[in-house]
């Protein structure tokens, strides 16, 4: 688990690409629309504008202070107390992105998995990825990248018209 | 020294009344006599007989050639000690300042014999032994070259055991090289008895739970040569007939010496066929249990309609059922490992055979429970490292456990876990998973999921070391160029 003192280099923006992304990309259009209203295909810029607005964050950190995460630099440049906080908003602002996705992504769980309930899907799946957003950095871009070849594929292909 | 009882002392030349001129001290349980009788009771005795002047013992055996490989030491006790523990026997001479110690050990070591855990149906037959230095020899004969550096250590304070370091100047991983360097210099062991022991001090640093092993026990000299000519390396420890190979990546764990034997479409068929039984002992009592306990409708419905006629009189649950079948396979298992071979085989018959058969018949668990417990016995067995098959059966039994409640959404949380677990761990700062979760898009369908003909991985992955990247272990000839 995440210890705050050791952690490597954090790049938090590509983490939210990476977990928004593939999952909005694939679902249709029309999914979007009828799950969260027509303006909601915008989204998908609010977070390029934010994986933007991140990776300067990133690199501004980076020339200040080195490779160390947006969290514990904050914690250098205000308070120490900063960083716990802002650890725990990432986590909250994690769930609530993770919940969203998921429940963008569809019902994956109640369809592929039988759940028949996409609500608690969409709640056990968001604690799920809260957890796990408790790894460090690198573990979850490792993680992302070996879901994606490993399991991506299953899910687009489960989502083909004609499967 | 406590006055041992194989500690002997001979008086030099056989004193007759008076005081003698040397005295020889070895101790007789690890010294070879036929080495003391020849170097220094011979030349004694051959003078004894032709009358000669024996009053010059330091003399006498000078003359003869006294041996070479002695070294001088202090005249005192401690010292002497250490030596004698070696297995040497120590001159002490009237007269002169120091006393010299004479290497005569003799260790009571078995000859060089075929694998017994890292089976292969073709390739060397020669496997380690207890003896460090034969297992060096068995390596330095396959590499020849001045690239090849062995380290040496002592570790333990009361073992003092000898510990060696092989790897290939050039190629390794100087980060890795150097981590172990410190930690093995840091290590603080009283008795140091097998290599696992070392390692998992050196990358668990002896307080993880980590199932998984993170180093790559083997006792084939051709496996590890493999490995060290791609920049990893060897820990190899005196007394221990297996050595420890660091970095360690599931990908490792799962190639075996038969793979590049093979040729490589067979190679490949064999490396999947390892994989398929991993999918197997990890998922499959998962699944009965989440098909037969809370996903009744994920299958056709004729399937499951043959799994209720097969449970038809079971008195309780699946996981019941699949909780009965996997402690008995464990128990066969242990009771296969630990037993003698000459009962093992019937402890496999009767555990495998009888009681399965048995407790079908009597209702306890379900035909195809029977068919599970055999495909998952017979997958776990297929693993080419023990440590990594027991870690995958643990995982297993979590599985099973969180499909209870939760049936394949289960499963599907605890894979997730334990995928992210393994991208998480890392093996002296190679990731585990690699190249898989480091995307080394070529290591990893050239020699992880495919074994491609050696042509076509000519050059040597950077999985390992960052050295090895890009150099060659396969030159071409002019012309010959295949891609």
């Amino acid at each position: 688990m995440i210890r705050l003192s050791n952690e490597p280099k954090l790049h938090y923006p590509i983490l939210l690409f990476i977990t928004i992304l593939p999952l909005t990309a694939s679902r249709p259009v029309s999914v979007l629309v009828d799950a969260v209203g027509r303006n909601s295909v915008w989204f998908i810029f609010l977070i390029v504008l934010l994986v933007i607005a991140g990776t300067w964050m990133n690199l501004q950190i980076s020339r200040r202070h080195g490779n160390i995460s947006l969290m514990l630099a904050s914690g250098e440049i205000l308070f120490r107390w900063i960083t716990p906080v802002t650890y725990i908003l990432y986590a909250i602002l994690f769930f609530g992105v993770a919940s969203y996705t998921i429940a963008l992504g569809g019902d994956l769980s109640s369809r592929a998995l039988l759940f028949n309930d996409p609500r608690n899907a969409i709640l056990f799946y968001s604690i799920v990825s809260a957890c796990a957003a408790l790894f460090p950095i690198e573990t979850l871009l490792r993680y992302s990248q070996v879901v994606m070849i490993l399991v991506a594929p299953l899910f687009f292909w489960w989502h083909l018209p004609c499967s | 020294m406590g006055n041992p009882t194989d500690l002997t002392v001979h008086p030099l030349p056989p004193a007759k009344g008076t005081d003698p001129e040397a005295v020889l001290l070895y101790l007789s349980s690890i010294t070879d006599a036929s080495k003391i009788r020849e170097w220094f009771l011979q030349p004694v005795l051959s003078a004894l007989v032709h009358n000669q002047d024996i009053s010059d013992v330091a003399e006498l055996f000078v003359h003869h050639g006294f041996p070479v490989n002695g070294s001088t030491i202090e005249k005192k006790v401690s010292a002497i000690a250490l030596q004698l523990y070696e297995g040497k026997c120590v001159l002490l001479v009237n007269g002169q300042q120091k006393a010299v110690a004479v290497d005569v050990s003799q260790w009571h070591d078995r000859s060089v014999t075929a694998p017994e855990i890292e089976h292969s149906i073709i390739g060397p037959r020669d496997a380690f032994v207890e003896d460090i230095a034969a297992n060096v020899s068995m390596i330095r004969r396959r590499i020849r070259h001045e690239n090849l550096i062995v380290e040496s250590f002592e570790i333990g304070n009361k073992s003092r055991t000898q510990v060696n370091l092989v790897y290939m100047k050039g190629l390794v991983n100087h980060q890795v090289l150097e981590q172990l360097q410190q930690r093995l210099q840091a290590t603080n062991l009283d008795v140091l008895l097998d290599t696992t022991q070392l390692a998992d001090l050196i990358v668990n640093k002896g307080k993880s739970f980590n199932p998984f092993p993170l180093f790559q026990v083997t006792e084939r000299p051709d496996k590890v040569v493999a490995s060290i000519m791609e920049g990893r390396i060897l820990l190899l420890v005196d007394t221990t007939p297996t050595g420890a190979l660091f970095p360690a990546t599931v990908t490792a764990l799962y190639q075996t010496t038969d793979d590049y034997y093979f040729p490589a479409l067979s190679g490949t068929f064999i490396r999947i066929v390892r994989y398929v039984g991993l999918l197997i002992t990890l998922f499959l009592p998962g699944i009965y249990v989440s098909i037969t306990s809370v996903n009744y409708d994920v299958l056709r419905i004729q399937f499951m309609l043959a799994v209720a006629a097969s449970r038809e009189g079971v008195p309780y649950p699946a996981y019941i059922e699949v909780l009965i079948m996997m402690t008995l396979l464990e128990l066969i298992n242990e009771a296969t490992v630990r037993l003698p071979k000459v009962i093992g085989g019937t402890a496999t018959i009767v555990g495998g055979l009888i009681i399965g058969a048995s407790v079908a018949q009597s209702h306890l668990v379900g035909n195809i429970m029977i068919v599970i417990t055999g495909a998952v016995a017979i997958g776990s067995f297929t693993v080419a490292n023990y440590m990594i098959g027991v870690a995958w059966r643990i995982c297993s039994y979590a599985l099973a456990l969180l499909a209870i409640p939760w049936g394949l959404n289960g499963i599907a949380i605890g894979s997730a876990f334990i995928l992210l677990f393994l991208c998480h761990i890392k093996s002296l700062g190679v990731p585990y998973l690699s190249p898989l979760s480091t995307w080394q898009f070529k290591d990893f369908f050239k020699d992880m999921l495919f074994r491609l003909p050696l042509m076509l991985h000519a050059i040597r992955p950077s999985i390992y070391s960052q050295a090895a990247k890009g150099t060659k272990r396969l030159s071409l000839q002019e012309g010959e160029d295949t891609l």
